[in-house]
């Protein structure tokens, strides 16, 4: 990780838990999970519980995956394609008896999104074949990270991630107020002002 | 020195990259200054977000109905949960959550100005909800252009949320408008109390060459092009309702294209950034008793 991390690497700056990347697959907006940010949880279920608090509150998803980072690599330039572990703490790769999940970004600054699932078993191997597909896309694409696909947690449970109970106070009691907003407007009609003022005053 | 020539190189290509709308990533190459800057930003909007439910807080049992009260709740809920989206991105640039935390009960924190005062009336939670939220709005919609492409992707989601605090602020400002002559006084006095403080939310006119989030593009407007446009947008909607803004000197200038206010309270301003405003030290005393009350569900989670 970056330079500026040693000033702050004193044992009284130890924060709890781990980095988990989340990836969400918003309701009738995406067609693949796509990188929302990463959030901090002692461990895998409570991230779980967390991802779906931060990304899926306000907006109803299909799908949640939450990867811890220490699972992901990254390759910032697939012309070069050399991985690099997004955080220094690494599974060994020969533990790795998994196929990898690819996610990538053709335009820079765009969120990462899942492409596809190569049969692969080895990152070598996966590296190799994410590269060139990167490549031979159109357009390019321009950085890739992967994980093993059995990193991935996965919540796409419609009870947890739609029930009615959320969209009710996504919009409580909707905030239609163009009624209102009419109302209110006769308040700034300068003609209406005095005699309003009684009007209340004699109710 | 030859070592030293290089860096500077680097650094000045760096420069000319996000002046052209280049995009940073977590893991890129960045100078130590840029870094620094992007912290400080953060840092000081994630301990805004995280402050800014405590006047909110003041007012969940004291809702008028069931419906405000799960509104504010939720409200205050999103608040939280911005904080800790913005946390994490200081902690991948190098500062790490606890160490901001520490630094906001220790009073060396900075956090916006609107959470620095008091709350006089439910009133008020409306103006807040609609005003402060909006005024925030803006800078946040131009924080979607950041060079720092983590921030303004985090950006999409908490303007989306804060869309919604501006409905539920606006609505209970109509409501209380529609009502009794009493209830309109009640939002008069909630403008004249928040207008001076919103005139002064997005900061001084600073020229843009002397803004150095400016210059490393972390934002992409100046506070005065907030300012104009967060007034372009809000004082006709505050107008055609009867609310009167307590300046007498605010009017649009046709020649000039610009909206002309009175100088507002700089003093004042500079006076919250040391945090000494009229509510800091309780809001940050509630912040520090909050923080020793969850130490113990950290420490088990250590564990």
């Amino acid at each position: 990780m970056p330079e500026a991390t040693k000033s702050h690497t004193d044992v009284q700056y130890q924060d709890e838990g781990e980095i988990f990347e989340i990836f969400q697959q918003k309701m009738r907006k995406d067609t693949a999970p796509r990188h929302g940010g990463n959030l901090r949880a002692p461990d895998s279920e409570l991230a779980l519980h967390y991802a779906r608090e931060f990304y899926g509150r306000r907006e109803e998803s299909d799908r949640l995956w939450v990867v811890p980072r220490a699972m992901l690599w990254e390759i910032s330039d697939p012309t070069q394609p050399v991985p690099h572990a997004l955080t220094g703490a690494m599974v060994p790769q020969q533990d790795i008896q998994t196929t990898f999940a690819v996610f990538g970004r053709a335009q820079a600054g765009a969120p990462l999104a899942w492409i596809l699932d190569l049969p692969e078993t080895t990152l070598s191997g996966a590296v190799e074949a994410a590269a060139q597909l990167a490549q031979q896309s159109v357009p390019p694409y321009r950085r890739l990270w992967l994980c093993p696909r059995s990193a991935i947690l996965e919540l796409a449970d419609s009870d947890l991630l739609h029930p009615p109970l959320d969209r009710s106070y996504r919009r409580l009691a909707g905030y239609n107020i163009r009624e209102k907003l009419r109302t209110a407007r006769q308040h700034g009609q300068p003609s209406l002002q005095g005699s309003e003022e009684k009007d209340d005053d004699e109710a | 020195m030859a070592i030293k020539e290089d860096e500077e190189v680097r650094v000045e290509l760096f420069r000319e990259y996000v002046r052209h709308g280049g995009k940073v990533e977590a893991t890129d190459w960045m100078p130590a200054e840029y870094r620094q800057s992007l912290i400080r930003f953060i840092e000081m909007h994630a301990n805004s977000e995280l402050m800014g439910v405590l006047p909110e807080r003041d007012w969940i049992m004291r809702a008028p109905t069931i419906q405000r009260k799960l509104a504010l709740t939720a409200k205050i809920q999103d608040e939280a949960g911005h904080a800790e989206l913005l946390y994490r991105l200081v902690e991948d640039l190098g500062k790490p959550r606890s160490a901001c935390l520490e630094d906001l009960i220790a009073g060396r924190g900075k956090f916006h100005n609107a959470f620095h005062y008091r709350t006089g009336s439910w009133a008020d939670i409306g103006i807040i909800a609609w005003l402060v939220d909006a005024a925030a709005i803006v800078s946040q919609n131009a924080l979607r252009d950041s060079s720092y492409a983590p921030y303004a992707r985090t950006m999409q989601k908490i303007c989306w949320e804060e869309s919604f605090h501006v409905m539920h602020g606006r609505d209970a400002v109509l409501t209380m408008v529609n009502g009794t002559s009493r209830q309109r006084e009640m939002v008069q006095e909630a403008l004249n109390r928040w207008w001076p403080v919103l005139m002064v939310f997005h900061g001084p006119d600073t020229p843009p060459e002397k803004d150095r989030d400016l210059q490393w593009r972390i934002k992409s407007k100046t506070n005065e092009e907030l300012r104009q446009e967060f007034l372009s947008t809000q004082v006709p909607r505050l107008r055609e309702i009867g609310l009167v803004i307590p300046d007498p000197e605010l009017r649009y200038d046709e020649e000039q294209g610009r909206w002309l206010y009175s100088e507002p309270n700089w003093d004042e301003l500079r006076a919250i950034a040391r945090n000494q405003g009229p509510a800091t030290a309780e809001r940050i005393a509630f912040r520090r008793l909050t923080y020793e009350e969850g130490r113990w569900v950290r420490d088990l989670m250590r564990h």
